[in-house]
């Protein structure tokens, strides 16, 4: 049976193909936590890295956006 | 047959579809056969453990409800053993219920959840890509076959069905945080712009400031000298207001302060004057009423003194310089004189009357002789009598009439004195002196007027000296409202070109975040693409064998695997079609209606065929259902169906059911020994029971 088509070593194929050609520094390290997210867990552990880690960097925005309108509000508040 | 997966052992079914008596089928983990005419119920059983197994694949479950007795629930029950485990599959579709409902318990009878059971098949979910593959019967208008996504089948066959359920829901992940991500972009802007219109707004109060500045013509004062002059005006109107100055006050707190107190000094020096000047405008307007009555009165004495002295000159002129006595005297004596008159001349009148009528000789009265004469009427006598009288009655008369008016202007002159009296003293009350004249009231009401106008005048001074001290604190409001002013400006153009990067850089994290990720994706879709692309030669080639070897097609002799174009954007990898090919055209590729029904059936079952060499192993449950397989293939090709089947058969449980039994018995005689078959002859059918079994 063709190479190819052996369910063993498809999925390990496909990552190491783009393990291979990850050019940039922040796509290699995501695509890295991506597999091994995937390799433990599937793509729904994956997907979870990728949601909480949006939703970290959204909450860093939500909260350094927040402190600056509260500290502006103040400034208002204070004429 | 290995005994690592499930096989089954028994089935039974009741109440469903045509069968109404239930039926028990001993299978015993052999392949089952079903032979017998078309509509004797052999497709039912079938389906039925179809639907045991995955329920109802898009038609309406309530199809499986059995004709007769819809009120009564259908139910399937499957018997499955494999080594040294045991289930029980029970699906139960109750009168009234929408959908079945699956139960799956264990030897000991303990519930078991289907992903438990089965793991792979509830992965892959029915219909697709199970490796159940169903070819129903034709005049029934049932569906054809069960593998209907065959790249979802196909990525399973080759493992990487994560792939594209990874990329399905990157591309999702991508498009809503890409929303998010415009939300969390406008907020930024929408931020920023509020910044600026509050920056052009202040900056707009900034000069109109600097167009009436407060501090003079100079230069813009710093802000320590704004502080300065504040301060200077907090102790002064402090010493002003007699208060201990509050410490540690900001200036912003001392300016109110001031205003304060400004407030409170004026309105009360104000009230002050006012009360003052509204007291001394009552005594004015007093002494005023008093003056006016008292003249007045004064007036109507005179007035009736004059009377008075008229009336008195008019009695004189009267009186001739008789006394009304006298005058009285007069007129009783001539009233007497008169009275003796008018009985004379009556008498007279009388003694006429009676000479006349009877000529007496003799007075009636006296009886002494009349004279011969006879007595005349009195002509004009008392006629100067009764002038005298008319007369001096008149002036009487009019003497009484002046006297009585003289009586009337004393009593009034009388009370009017009084009045005079009373007025007199309040003219000295007025004025505060003993025997006050109307000049000295005069001269109190001058006084008055004076003092009233120096009020007024206090009142101006009080005024404009608020007036002045507010001007001074405006001025150091707004002078100090500049310096606040200068401050926001600094402040907001501060968070506009260093703050605000803050945020910004943490959407910038964002988006790259977001690009990382789906950078990341198209290279991952590329891979897929590429493994996919390497993948499909081959695995096409190996169709070809089986589809050649099922179908002997003169025309379409070989199998393509058509992938349509990526969508990139979507991160979705192309669909794949099973297509046919021809070696009389190379190099093309058709869809599976070329092909006539029965080797496009026979195509249906081809990749089972295929893929079952390799991933069997995977499968807790390894069933192959084909119902009336001969319908899809000619005498000719039936035995090359029955050799792939026998070959599948080392690993698969097969349940094959045909109305050819007399083509078909022979062949699964031969290639499936009598331990390993199960056949059942299906005789007759009874609408009101159901099939009649016998085992063969």
């Amino acid at each position: 049976m063709s190479d190819s088509i052996t369910r063993e070593n498809n999925l390990r194929k496909i990552l190491d193909c783009i393990s291979e050609s990850v050019a940039s520094s922040d796509a290699r390290s995501l695509w890295e936590k991506i597999r091994e997210e995937m390799q433990s867990g599937g793509p729904d552990a994956a997907l979870q890295y990728l949601n909480d880690e949006l939703t970290r960097c959204k909450n860093d925005f939500e909260r350094e956006i927040t402190c600056l309108r509260e500290t502006y509000s103040r400034r208002r508040l204070n004429e | 047959m290995s005994n690592q997966r499930y096989k089954i052992q028994k089935i039974g079914i009741s109440n469903f579809r045509g069968i109404t008596e239930g039926r028990t089928i001993e299978v015993a983990g052999k392949h089952l056969f079903l032979l017998g005419p078309n509509g004797f119920g052999k497709s039912t059983v079938v389906e039925a453990i179809r639907w045991c197994l995955f329920g109802s694949t898009g038609q309406q479950e309530i199809e499986v409800r059995n004709t007769f007795y819809p009120s009564k629930a259908s139910e399937v029950v499957i018997n499955l053993v494999a080594d040294n485990k045991a289930l029980n599959v029970r699906r139960l579709f109750s009168p009234g219920a929408s959908r079945s409902r699956p139960t799956i318990t264990d030897r000991d009878g303990k519930d078991i959840n289907l992903e438990d059971a089965f793991p792979q098949i509830a992965r892959l979910g029915p219909p697709t890509g199970t490796q159940v593959i169903f070819a129903a019967q034709h005049a029934a208008g049932r569906q054809q076959a069960e593998i209907q996504d065959f790249s979802k089948v196909l990525y399973f066959y080759l493992a990487i069905e994560e792939i594209p359920e990874l990329l399905e829901n990157l591309h999702k992940l991508t498009e809503e945080r890409r929303a998010e991500r415009e939300a969390m972009a406008k907020s930024l802007d929408d931020f920023a712009q509020e910044l600026r219109n509050n920056l052009a707004v202040i900056q707009g109060k900034k000069e109109e400031i600097s167009k009436n500045p407060p501090w003079g013509k100079g230069s813009i004062p710093t802000r320590t000298e704004t502080e300065r002059k504040i301060d200077l005006l907090f102790h002064d109107m402090a010493r002003l207001v007699d208060e201990v100055p509050p410490a540690d006050l900001s200036c912003h707190e001392k300016l109110q302060k001031i205003e304060e107190w400004s407030g409170t000094f004026a309105s009360s020096k104000q009230e002050h004057l006012r009360a003052k000047s509204d007291e001394l405008q009552i005594r004015r307007d007093k002494a005023q009423i008093t003056k006016d009555s008292c003249q007045n009165t004064r007036n109507h004495i005179d007035a009736t003194k004059n009377k008075k002295s008229e009336l008195e000159d008019k009695e004189r002129s009267l009186l001739k310089g008789q006394t009304l006595k006298d005058l009285r005297a007069q007129v009783e004596e001539a009233k007497k004189a008169y009275d003796e008159d008018s009985l004379r001349s009556e008498i007279m009148g009388l003694v006429a009357t009676y000479r006349d009528n009877y000529n007496p000789s003799h007075c009636p009265a006296c009886n002494s002789a009349l004279a011969s004469e006879k007595v005349g009427k009195p002509q004009g006598m008392g006629k100067d009598r009764c002038s005298e009288l008319e007369e001096i009655t008149r002036r009487v008369n009019e003497i009484t009439a002046v006297r009585g008016d003289i009586d009337l202007n004393l009593q009034s002159l009388s009370s009017l004195e009084k009045e005079n009296e009373k007025l007199t003293k309040d003219v000295q009350k007025t004025t505060g002196k003993i025997n006050s004249t109307m000049l000295e009231v005069d001269h109190l009401i001058q006084e008055l007027d004076s003092d009233i106008r120096a009020l007024n005048e206090q009142l101006k001074d009080a005024q404009s000296e608020c007036d002045g001290r507010n001007r001074r604190i405006n001025e150091r409001k707004a002078e100090e409202r500049f310096h606040y002013y200068q401050e926001q400006v600094a402040a907001i153009e501060k968070v506009l070109s260093k703050d605000i990067e803050v945020p910004r850089n943490a959407l910038a994290e964002y988006d790259d975040f977001l690009a990382t990720i789906e950078a990341v994706g198209k290279l991952l879709l590329e891979a897929f693409n590429k493994q996919i692309d390497s993948a499909i030669p081959p695995l096409a080639e190996r169709l070809t064998g089986v589809y050649a070897k099922l179908t002997g097609h003169p025309s379409y002799d070989g199998v393509a695997i058509a992938k349509q174009t990526s969508v990139p954007e979507k991160m979705e990898p192309g669909r794949l079609e099973l297509q046919v090919t021809s070696s009389k055209c190379p190099g093309r590729s058709f869809p599976v209606n070329v092909l006539n029904g029965q080797a496009a059936r026979a195509l249906q079952l081809v990749p089972y065929f295929v893929f079952s060499d390799y991933w069997h192993n995977l499968m807790e449950l390894d069933l192959l259902l084909v119902d009336d397989p001969s319908e899809s293939f000619d005498t000719s090709h039936l035995e090359n169906l029955m050799q792939v089947l026998h070959s599948v058969a080392s690993h698969t449980q097969l349940v094959i059911a045909s109305h050819e039994g007399d083509r078909m018995l022979p062949l699964i005689e031969k290639y499936f020994p009598i331990n390993e078959r199960c056949v059942i002859a299906v005789i007759d059918f009874d609408p009101f029971k159901g099939p009649t079994f016998e085992q063969r």
